[in-house]
């Protein structure tokens, strides 16, 4: 009897709990229904026809897959995305978090610096891709300017293949000023009372870097890998507004800086072959969705929330 | 809470002996304030860069080598730039829009993420990862069936898919994810003392939980601020009508087919960015103490 | 229990309240359209017709295109057209897409073919019949454009071209050469000549580089007469005179050095600015498009103008050259496709034609126009005169229209790229380029 009521209690509760949690993400919830699922769905849908978006779809079946997996073209912009999400995405990151951790230091100044880091993040997309082509130019730019000041070789940033993804990760790091103030908001949330503690007990620098700083941050961290992966894999407008402004065809010189977003989307709007795209799309979600799975997996080992129980 | 640092700071300076220590301070913090001035520079160099470009003749900015400063100051690039579009109306229409964003973005996101991160409901993971799945879908795909959504509401040629897709859209993802980021890192007792004494869960959020969590609404608000001030895509494809268009679209008109404008080109990229510059410095204190939301050392 | 309850309907309510708003917003903005369209109309004739005309151009050119629409609007007051300029090509294919097609649109021409065969164009035939529309009076290269087989989709309203060379005069007088190449034989010899180097061996001044400002393959195939397809579906891009065209342009490659050439154009200025390498004598010859140099091309300009040459051994491909037209079209889902049909035409009249060319500093498409003393007797075309002249030209030639038009040029673009720097021949880049969109043709034959 008492078991009973006690069970039908905790049932009871975790029914509660279930219509509270409800109302609170109703929002999205609503939002879910009625502004993303039908356009999602369809483009799923899509990915199983031949769509030259003007028409009727045409059933197909899985034959976009097919095709896409003997597509070597898509093979090299997914290439080059993995490219810059290796050598973008994490040293700027870890760059980010450096400065960041520079600032979060008693320094005078700091609400000066604060601005000058955020600056580039507040020039939109369109000018400071104009201005990065303008300082990277292998003549005129301020960069070569510098390097050849320097007695460094100057590269052909914009037309030598090798050299156009290094170009585009430079500009990158540029842009790292979201990530910098986040870290350095993350970093106000560090007790402080752990390192004076530390401190007492003789910690090194670096010991207190790995045994507090970094947990206490990892929650921050995970934000920005999964939603850096997210993002560095859909890399778009810079990589176009690039070939673009350079008089080039869409994918730069030998299709070095062609991404698996600038491949979709002229396979979808200049080929018309919203089909195909969907297809591509959709394999982008499961290699996306499966890397965030294993990042959220990983996390439980390396995140640590201050209010988990 | 910048009370505290400076509580304990001369508390810690006390205690080894002053002058080795202080030197080593002194030393830490030359080599910071070299590391972040170099890199400041860095950083600063291209802004200061577009500013003195639109401040040059076509023919300087051109010059071989680099002329760094104009021989007479071309204020005539702004005044052109100004005259070439309906500066102030583009301005206007942009902050129309960015700030309905923001109001409905404010009030839905933190809700949300309080759902997600603080109430322990059957299907919650399973729900949040759909939420995370809906980012990772290029929009290109979703692109035209939305365009096909909006115009069956008859809502083309207004605002209102701009405005319903930062409520509404995926995007939201974004910004729960990085409220929920904090609200998991509030200490539980903070809610389960509350609930012990009978406060409902939306007791605790609109009491405990929201005032703590203000930095954090100030964080999306301006990052949807930026969104929607920078968005080009999203304007040009919804609004026809050229009375309706923002300044992102009005900065690609310098752009022309034949003959780029640079001299008012650089001007208007300069007016674009610098009334969020602006913005920035005014909120940026809030903004980054902002994040950080526990408030408790 | 009753708690929960209120919950649930609490999340009825907050739904409810949200459609509701939602669809308020819907109703005020449909209001205003109603309100604008119906206030706007000061002629209170019976009902007069406001079609939309979408252009892709910025503001300042879109207002030319305006001008004409208002001088049709007080013409008449059936028809009362509205225009609307910065409608990219993106835009105008999410919106026809997307079911909110305007009615007539003016894009560029390789959209006009694909669109057309995707089946978001509609189909000009009857009307051209009822209406006996005189089409043969339209230069062939331009009509071309907008026909996918013998259908046609859409008119130019303007054309471009590129048919000439353009050279810097001073170089040319100070390598002692007298008189622009005649041959593309001739041509690589003055480039030789026009070329020079410095001490350690870096190219300071070059005669020409056949990609610049971009890989064009479109224009030189055409010189060499060349094709793309059979007109039965079957490509052509690996025939002889596409292959030779390719060839002539690594032969630039070969001569100046890849490695040279990359690092003189890495230093060259942007086109058309004060640094421009052929205004300030660093580039000798380029490929001349009638809108290029406008300022530059007079008796006293940097640059001169000659017929673009010809291979030595068919001296019957003289005067050849591409014509790249500006499209309008009628969306298939239009909602007012007469009277954009109507407005199509008053677009084609001879004086409006001349007016628009003047106005854009463009080509006139209609054959008769280019005689007409207004065009050639107006201040602001007289730099275009040679153009104006050859447009008649019989070696007119373009890219033929499908759907797959656009990957087929990328296609021939990746290749090329690789035979130009000798990494592949141009037969080895020609075959491969028909080896992939073969199949993609036959797909769409059927």
């Amino acid at each position: 009897m008492a078991a009973t009521t006690l069970q039908s209690e905790s049932k009871r509760r975790a029914r509660k709990r279930l219509y509270t949690g409800l109302l609170f993400i109703s929002p999205w919830l609503f939002g879910l229904l009625v502004f993303q699922l039908l356009p999602i769905m369809t483009s799923l849908y899509y990915s199983l026809t031949d769509f030259n978006l003007f028409g009727s779809p045409e059933w197909v079946g899985v034959d976009n897959f097919v095709a896409l997996a003997h597509d070597k073209k898509m093979y090299l912009s997914l290439y080059n995305t993995i490219f810059i999400t290796i050598f973008g995405l994490f040293p700027q990151i870890a760059f980010a978090l450096v400065i960041a951790l520079l600032l979060n230091r008693d320094v005078k100044g700091k609400s000066l610096y604060r601005t000058i880091y955020f600056l580039p993040t507040l020039v939109p997309a369109i000018a400071g891709s104009l201005l990065w082509m303008w300082l990277l130019n292998a003549q005129y730019g301020l960069i070569n300017e510098v390097l050849g000041y320097l007695h460094l070789p100057a590269p052909n940033w914009l037309l030598d293949p090798k050299w156009t993804k290094p170009s585009l990760i430079l500009m990158g790091f540029w842009g790292t000023g979201t990530t910098t103030i986040m870290y350095l908001a993350a970093l106000q949330d560090v007790p402080k009372l752990y390192y004076e503690a530390a401190s007492i007990d003789g910690a090194s620098p670096w010991q207190k870097f790995w045994n507090i700083t970094f947990p206490a941050i990892s929650p921050m961290t995970l934000f920005l890998v999964i939603m850096g992966l997210i993002g560095s894999f859909q890399y778009f407008s810079q990589g176009y507004i690039f070939a673009d402004g350079n008089g080039q065809a869409i994918g730069g010189p030998e299709n070095s800086i062609l991404f698996y977003a600038i491949y979709l989307y002229q396979t979808a709007f200049s080929f018309l072959k919203m089909g195909y795209a969907s297809a591509m799309a959709w394999v982008l979600f499961v290699i996306v969705f499966i890397l965030t799975i294993i990042v959220f997996k990983t996390s439980a080992k390396w995140v640590y929330y201050g209010g988990e129980k | 809470m910048s009370a505290n640092p400076t509580q304990t700071v001369p508390h810690v300076r006390k205690l080894p002996t002053r002058s080795k220590a202080g030197r080593r301070v002194i030393r830490e913090k030359i080599f910071a304030h070299t590391i972040l001035i170099i890199v400041g520079l860095l950083f600063l160099a291209p802004f200061i860069w577009l500013v003195i470009t639109s401040l040059k003749t076509e023919n300087e900015i051109f010059t071989v080598p680099i002329k760094w400063w104009p021989d007479e100051l071309q204020w005539k690039n702004y005044s052109d730039a100004i005259s070439m579009i309906p500066f102030v109306k583009y301005t206007l229409n942009t902050i129309l829009i960015a700030l309905l964003s923001i109001l409905g973005v404010v009030i839905i996101t933190p809700m949300v993420a309080y759902g997600f991160s603080r109430i322990d409901f059957k299907g919650r993971n399973f729900l949040f990862f759909i939420m995370m799945g809906t980012i990772m879908l290029p929009f290109q795909v979703t692109m035209i069936p939305i365009y096909v959504m909006f115009n069956k509401m008859n809502l083309i040629n207004s605002i209102w898919p701009l405005v319903l897709s930062s409520w509404f859209g995926t995007g939201i993802a974004y910004n729960v994810f990085l409220v929920r980021q904090f609200f998991m890192g509030i200490p539980h007792e903070l809610s389960e003392s509350a609930k012990i004494d009978g406060a409902s869960e939306f007791r605790i959020y609109t009491q405990i939980i929201m005032p703590l969590a203000k930095p954090a609404v100030l964080t999306i608000g301006l990052f949807t601020f930026l969104g929607a001030w920078g968005d080009f895509q999203g304007p040009l494809i919804y609004l026809n009508d050229p009375e309706k268009w923002t300044l992102s679209i009005g900065l690609k008109q310098f752009l022309r087919e034949n003959r780029v404008a640079w001299g008012p080109l650089m001007a208007a990229a300069t007016l674009f960015t610098i009334p969020i510059v602006i913005l920035y410095f005014f909120v940026q204190r809030k903004f980054i103490e902002g994040i950080s939301i526990t408030g408790m050392k | 229990m009753k708690k929960s309850r209120g919950k649930k309907s609490l999340i009825l309510f907050t739904s409810l309240m949200l459609v509701a708003s939602m669809g308020l917003s819907a109703c005020s903005s449909k209001e205003k359209d109603a309100a604008s369209s119906s206030g706007s109309g000061d002629a209170p004739k019976k009902e007069t017709v406001e079609i939309q005309f979408w252009n892709p151009f910025e503001t300042d050119r879109s207002k030319k295109v305006e001008k004409i629409a208002e001088e049709f609007n007080a013409s008449q007051n059936e028809i009362k057209v509205k225009v609307l300029g910065n409608q990219d090509d993106q835009k105008q294919l999410t919106a026809i897409s997307g079911g909110a097609a305007p009615d007539i649109v003016i894009t560029y021409w390789n959209k006009v073919g694909p669109w057309a065969e995707a089946g978001a164009v509609l189909n000009l035939d009857e009307m051209i019949k009822r209406d006996n529309f005189d089409t043969s009076q339209i230069i062939p290269a331009a009509l071309d454009r907008m026909k996918v087989g013998d259908k046609i989709y859409g008119f130019p309203i303007s054309m471009s071209m590129a048919n000439k060379l353009f050279y810097n005069k001073k170089m040319f007088a100070d390598a002692g050469i007298t008189a622009p190449p005649e041959t593309l034989e001739q041509m690589f010899e003055d480039a030789k000549k026009l070329t020079e180097k410095d001490g350690s061996g870096n190219i300071t001044q070059i005669g020409f580089i056949p990609d610049y400002p971009w890989i064009d393959n479109v224009f030189w195939p055409i010189i060499f007469g060349g094709s793309w397809d059979d007109g039965n579906g079957k490509l052509t891009a690996n025939q002889k005179a596409n292959v030779d065209s390719i060839a002539y342009q690594a032969s630039y490659y070969k001569e100046f050095g890849n490695e040279g050439i990359a690092k003189f154009k890495s230093g060259m200025g942007k086109m058309e600015t004060p640094q421009d390498p052929i205004l300030t004598g660093k580039l000798g010859m380029m490929i001349g498009w009638e809108n290029w140099y406008i300022d530059n091309r007079g008796e006293n300009g940097e640059i001169g103008v000659a017929p673009f040459p010809y291979p030595e051994a068919q001296p019957e491909l003289k005067n050849a050259g591409m014509v790249s037209p500006v499209a309008m079209f009628i969306p298939a889902k239009g909602k007012h496709p007469e009277e954009a049909w109507k407005f199509m035409q008053y677009l084609l009249s001879e004086d409006v034609q001349i007016e628009y060319a003047i106005a854009h500093g463009s080509i006139p498409i209609l054959t008769k126009a280019l005689d007409n003393p207004k065009l050639t007797g107006n201040e602001k075309m007289k730099t275009l005169k040679d153009f104006l002249e050859s447009a008649k030209s019989p070696n007119l030639k373009g890219f033929p229209n499908s759907i797959y038009i656009d990957e087929y040029l990328q296609s021939l673009n990746e290749e090329t790229e690789k035979a130009l720097l000798g990494k592949i021949s141009p037969q080895e880049a020609m075959d491969t380029v028909v080896q992939k969109m073969q199949p993609i043709a036959d797909k769409d034959k059927k």
